[in-house]
């Protein structure tokens, strides 16, 4: 991992705090240390159940800032590390990025891949999705437009949700 | 991954979006515990919910290329039916001897054709031994394709294969144990097909039935004709008759449509045919005005080498061949200029060990001192 990258990714999450969740989405699937940060998020929040009042007040900021902290010092301790530890791959990538922002790039394929993967959902669930995430309508609303209950409304997007989650893990 | 495997991954990742949604609203204590419990079961749980929330943030953006209209999309999702339709697993096809005859006495009556094969298809599954006179094509369901007119679209598909579509096009693709067919609707569209000897490629324009190859080639379809240019390899252009066969053709066993030839192009031919089957004209074609139209860049993120190289190769009249298994497989990411290829041969010689030899038919990237030369022809 070059160290652009992993300055880029600090600058990333220190601005944007929650979507600091992208990073796993890209890389928990195979890179070792996105791994490792799971694992000590995981610890983490194993010894949360001893009478840690925020994550028992609030679960889900309690994963998001711990996750951030984790990922902001590996990222610090990794710049410090001598350049030699880059491996091949790392280098090719760099070498292969010859005129792009890495970040922009990945951001912009990945909206593509996205909204592809969204067109190929049936036609229900791509309805209630482009009406949910491109139209922000409420699920009453939704379920109004296309005849359905507010509770097949979430089921919808939990299915649409995944499907794009499954049909995205193959590019991570 | 198995089925069992990948059935779980399913439910956790639905688990996990689950959560996610049940927390917009603000979770109370009792929900707020539940979830923590969840969280603690298994660290796949918590990277499960992490990689949500990163899709959550990334779908309004995706979300926004959505053309459709409020109206469009509820006429859609009128149009799906309620019932779900039966999943039926693609099944090897045997040759059945009697078929031709079978296809004959049928042919007069394409609709009683039809619902036959549709009860074929049934037959299917509920009597998995019984081997039927019809394939089960009717089952196979078309994945259909277009492109808008701001932009060509890259449509990849499971065999390796890669469609450019250009603006305004539109394309069916029906893949299934035994034949790969695809219908080229409306517009044009450049393909570059991967090799499968075990299910032939058949492109179907108009009244045109293309048999390619493994090959590149441009296909453009108008009202009274249909322009076909070949950037490498081999393509047989022949015409289907009569007519209403093309209505049941996909109903019918795969591709065995009568067909009659009518020219076959070479890399840097082209030619013009009627839809009655005259050949209007052939001669050779200037690659870089047949694929004008093409997109100028060719952008890859964690692209294996030997999936960059078959992109380049659709603007190349002499294909790229990367000729080490470990370099094909190697991953990449870059923006190139579509019709440089030169600049990405000369990246890929800037590689340890790597040498770039140019043939008057191919170019070929080898590992110097690989003893395991395996050529992946792209």
């Amino acid at each position: 991992m070059s160290a652009d990258n992993l300055q880029g990714w600090a600058r990333l999450l220190s601005d944007k705090g929650p979507a600091l969740a992208n990073y796993f989405l890209r890389r928990v699937a195979h890179r070792w240390d996105a791994q490792d940060l799971v694992q000590e998020v995981y610890l983490r929040l194993l010894g949360s159940g001893d009478g840690d009042v925020a994550a028992i007040r609030n679960p889900e900021a309690y994963l998001f800032t711990v996750a951030g902290n984790l990922v902001k010092e590996h990222a610090q301790m990794r710049r410090r590390a001598p350049v030699s530890t880059e491996g091949l791959p790392e280098v090719l990538e760099r070498l292969a990025t010859p005129c792009q922002a890495g970040n922009d790039l990945d951001q912009e394929l990945r909206r593509q891949r996205l909204a592809d993967l969204m067109g190929r959902l049936s036609p229900k669930c791509r309805a209630v999705m482009v009406m949910h995430y491109r139209d922000e309508m409420p699920y009453k609303d939704i379920g109004e437009a296309l005849s359905i209950s507010p509770n097949m409304v979430k089921k919808y997007i939990v299915k649409g949700l995944a499907l794009c989650r499954q049909g995205m893990a193959r590019y991570d | 991954m198995t089925d069992a495997n990948s059935r779980a991954s399913r439910r956790l990742t639905e688990e996990a979006a689950t959560w996610y949604l049940e927390l917009r609203g603000g979770g109370d204590r009792r929900t707020n515990a539940r979830f923590l419990a969840w969280l603690q079961r298994s660290p796949q749980h918590v990277a499960e919910y992490l990689a949500i929330a990163g899709l959550h943030n990334d779908l309004p953006a995706a979300a926004a290329a959505e053309k459709a209209a409020h109206a469009q999309l509820k006429a859609l999702a009128a149009s799906e039916p309620s019932v779900v339709p039966f999943r039926i697993k693609p099944m090897p096809v045997q040759p059945v001897p009697s078929m031709p005859r079978a296809r004959a006495s049928l042919a007069s009556r394409p609709r009683t054709l039809r619902w036959l094969a549709v009860a074929a298809g049934v037959l299917l599954v509920f009597g998995g031994g019984i081997r039927m006179a019809m394939q089960p094509m009717p089952v196979v369901p078309g994945l259909a394709y277009a492109s808008d007119a701001s932009a060509p679209r890259t449509v990849p598909l499971e065999d390796g294969s890669v469609v450019e579509l250009d603006r305004d096009s539109a394309m069916v693709v029906r893949f299934d144990t035994g034949t790969r067919s695809i219908e080229l609707v409306r517009g044009a569209a450049l393909f570059n097909l991967g090799k499968d000897p075990g299910r032939p490629m058949t492109i179907h324009v108009g009244t045109q039935v293309l048999n390619d190859i493994g090959t590149v080639f441009t296909v453009r379809a108008g009202s009274d004709a249909t322009d076909v240019a070949v950037i490498s390899g081999r393509v047989a252009v022949a015409e289907r008759t009569p007519r209403w066969i093309d209505r049941v053709a996909p109903r019918l066993a795969s591709g065995e449509v009568p067909v009659s030839p009518v020219v076959e192009l070479g890399g840097g031919e082209s030619a013009r045919v009627a839809s009655d089957g005259r050949l209007l004209d052939h001669g050779s074609t200037d690659i870089a005005h047949a694929t004008a139209w093409l997109p100028t860049e060719i952008r890859f993120h964690d692209m294996p080498v030997a999936q960059v190289a078959q992109r380049f190769n659709a603007y190349v009249g002499r294909p790229l061949v990367v000729d080490d298994k470990a370099l094909a497989a190697k991953r990449i990411s870059g923006v190139f200029k579509a019709h440089d290829a030169d600049a990405f041969v000369a990246y890929l010689a800037t590689l340890p060990d790597v040498r770039v030899e140019r043939t008057t038919t191919d170019v070929h990237v080898t590992v110097v001192g690989d003893k395991r030369k395996t050529a992946t022809k792209l």
